[in-house]
């Protein structure tokens, strides 16, 4: 017969040590999103906001077209998920099932490196890289295959892509890597021998046991995208004007209520994405796998 | 199949340089001794002049003291607080939601985080200055952190413990001498992200700092102004102090999980 005398498992709901990280988490994250979000509903004064209920934020946001841009880099940062899920899958798939267990954490920590790395330092050399007497027009002239450098490189939508896969495919590789991890190579085993052929058991097994990495993946590249000034600033040129650099005149300009609605806006995006997230592909799952 | 497999490797392989391509390319540029940003034409060109040009300069050191000193606070905060969750974690019983409120910062762009954390601020009049910057920062970490931390802790077997407690140890004494030496990397590991991180990180600075700058800022001003090659040697600088950082880790990590290996039954 074992004696307790030591303290209940799991008999204590909420033990003391929570407290401190979890109120940092909630003063600091979460309160001053809501905040945000009920203050874009405050009419704004000369230098900062008053408690009068309005939605006149929300009506400028459409009348003076303010949704085109906010639609545009809705559009970009959709693009580049959807690219970056196209790359990163299949290098997930590769990192998890195909190269040896024992290079997999050297495979994984390369990976990881770039994010580590300011992502200043790797915009502002993409810039090198795309311009035109960078990196790509002169090895293009040199072998012959064009005879000027090319313009269409920079300083456009394109470039931001590129910018924006360049710094945040790892992200998308990582949740995928760790869902892979979670198909049992017997179920794979099973499949086949089942008769099913190789990419039969990619579509019909796999990848949908996969769905809460490819899930996370996607709300990180996502969110990652629509938070990021530096690709848009730097790659983008004076010609694009996006939500972040609006955003940012608009805060300047002291028009709080306005830069409010937007991040109201894009929160309620981002949150909603989520929510999709735990509800359908069951990220949840994905947290247990870190146990 | 193995067509399969060939096209993987050469996939990978391809966007492993689309991913490194840019660093690499400015660590080279750094070496280049005109004023032209091109590849160094021959060995005999590589030269350190923008490196000892950078180190002469005047806002730089205290660009770099600024970067450091946030850096090693964010760090400490960081590494606390995730310690602190880890403990908390194996008594939780509710344990995703904690987890969960611990992960959400990752989920908010950062660029409302800015807005929202310098509004915030303002709201309970605390001026924007070095605390401020730290208290960003230590959020922005506090996720990356948390995990490397937990998965740690989550190879703290229960019974030993138990054991320790069994054999008349109380809690603090459980602490320091079970737990602490087996998590030990975990917790390294937390505060060396938050360092990480924290060195890297601009846009929060950007929002958050009043007069003060830091590395990163420092540079965005430099690079979106044209600024002498010595920018490239600043880059390269910070390029290679971050993957020395990042190895050692790496190392660290692998021989503490070794001997933790070796101690657990």
């Amino acid at each position: 017969m074992k004696l307790r005398t030591r303290e209940k498992k799991g008999g204590v709901l909420v033990p003391g040590e929570i407290f401190l990280p979890a109120l940092y988490v909630m003063i600091l994250g979460i309160i001053p999103l809501l905040l945000i979000i009920v203050w874009s509903f405050f009419e704004p004064t000369e230098y900062w906001i008053r408690p009068r209920l309005t939605i006149a934020a929300y009506t400028k946001f459409f009348t003076l077209g303010r949704y085109i841009t906010f639609l545009k880099t809705l559009r970009v940062s959709v693009t580049v998920t959807v690219i970056a899920l196209l790359l990163g899958y299949p290098i997930a798939f590769f990192i998890r099932k195909i190269i040896k267990e024992k290079y997999r954490t050297l495979i994984l920590f390369i990976f990881i490196i770039p994010f580590f790395l300011s992502y200043i330092i790797r915009i502002f050399s993409l810039r090198l890289i795309l311009g035109r007497n960078g990196l790509i027009n002169n090895l293009l002239v040199l072998t012959g295959l064009v005879s000027e450098p090319l313009e269409g490189l920079l300083f456009n939508e394109f470039a931001v892509h590129i910018g924006l896969l360049s710094s945040y495919l790892p992200f998308m590789i990582f949740p995928i890597v760790l869902s892979i991890e979670r198909v049992g190579n017997s179920t794979i085993e099973a499949s086949q021998d089942l008769g099913a052929t190789f990419f039969q058991t990619l579509f019909k097994v796999i990848i949908p046991l996969t769905k809460p990495g490819i899930f996370a993946g996607c709300i990180f590249v996502f969110v990652s995208s629509l938070g990021s000034t530096v690709e848009w600033d730097l790659l983008g040129g004076v010609s694009e004007l996006s939500t972040q650099q609006m955003l940012e005149s608009l805060i300047t300009a002291l028009k709080f209520p306005s830069t409010f609605a937007i991040s109201t806006l894009i929160l309620i995006i981002t949150m909603g994405a989520l929510l999709l997230g735990f509800r359908y592909a069951r990220i949840g799952d994905l947290f247990e796998t870190l146990e | 199949m193995i067509v399969l497999k060939i096209l993987l490797w050469i996939f990978t392989a391809f966007i492993l340089v689309f991913i490194f391509l840019p660093s690499f390319y400015l660590l080279i540029i750094s070496f280049e001794p005109s004023e032209m940003e091109r590849v160094p034409k021959t060995f005999s060109d590589f030269s350190i002049k923008w490196y000892i040009r950078l180190f002469q300069k005047q806002r730089l050191p205290a660009a770099i003291k600024q970067s450091v000193v946030i850096g090693i606070f964010t760090a400490i905060i960081t590494a606390c607080l995730s310690l602190l969750s880890g403990l908390a974690y194996r008594k939780l019983r509710r344990k995703s939601y904690f987890l969960g409120l611990l992960i959400f910062p990752i989920f908010v762009p950062g660029i409302i985080v800015a807005i929202s954390l310098s509004v915030f601020f303002k709201m309970i009049h605390l001026s924007a200055s070095m605390t401020t910057v730290i208290l960003g920062h230590v959020l922005y970490s506090l996720p990356f952190a948390s995990i490397v931390t937990l998965v740690s802790f989550s190879a703290l077997q229960e019974g030993v413990i138990e054991a320790a407690r069994d054999l008349g140890a109380n809690g603090f004494r459980a602490f320091k001498d079970i737990i602490f030496p087996l998590t030990r990397g975990g917790i390294f590991g937390g505060a060396l992200f938050g360092f990480l991180l924290s060195l890297n990180e601009f846009i929060r600075a950007y929002f958050l700092s009043g007069w003060q700058e830091t590395l990163p800022m420092y540079m965005f001003g430099q690079m979106k102004g044209g600024a002498d090659p010595s920018i490239y040697a600043l880059a390269g600088f910070i390029l290679s102090v971050s993957i020395l950082l990042l190895v050692f880790i790496m190392l660290y990590f692998s021989i503490v999980r070794s001997r933790s290996r070796s101690a657990s039954y």
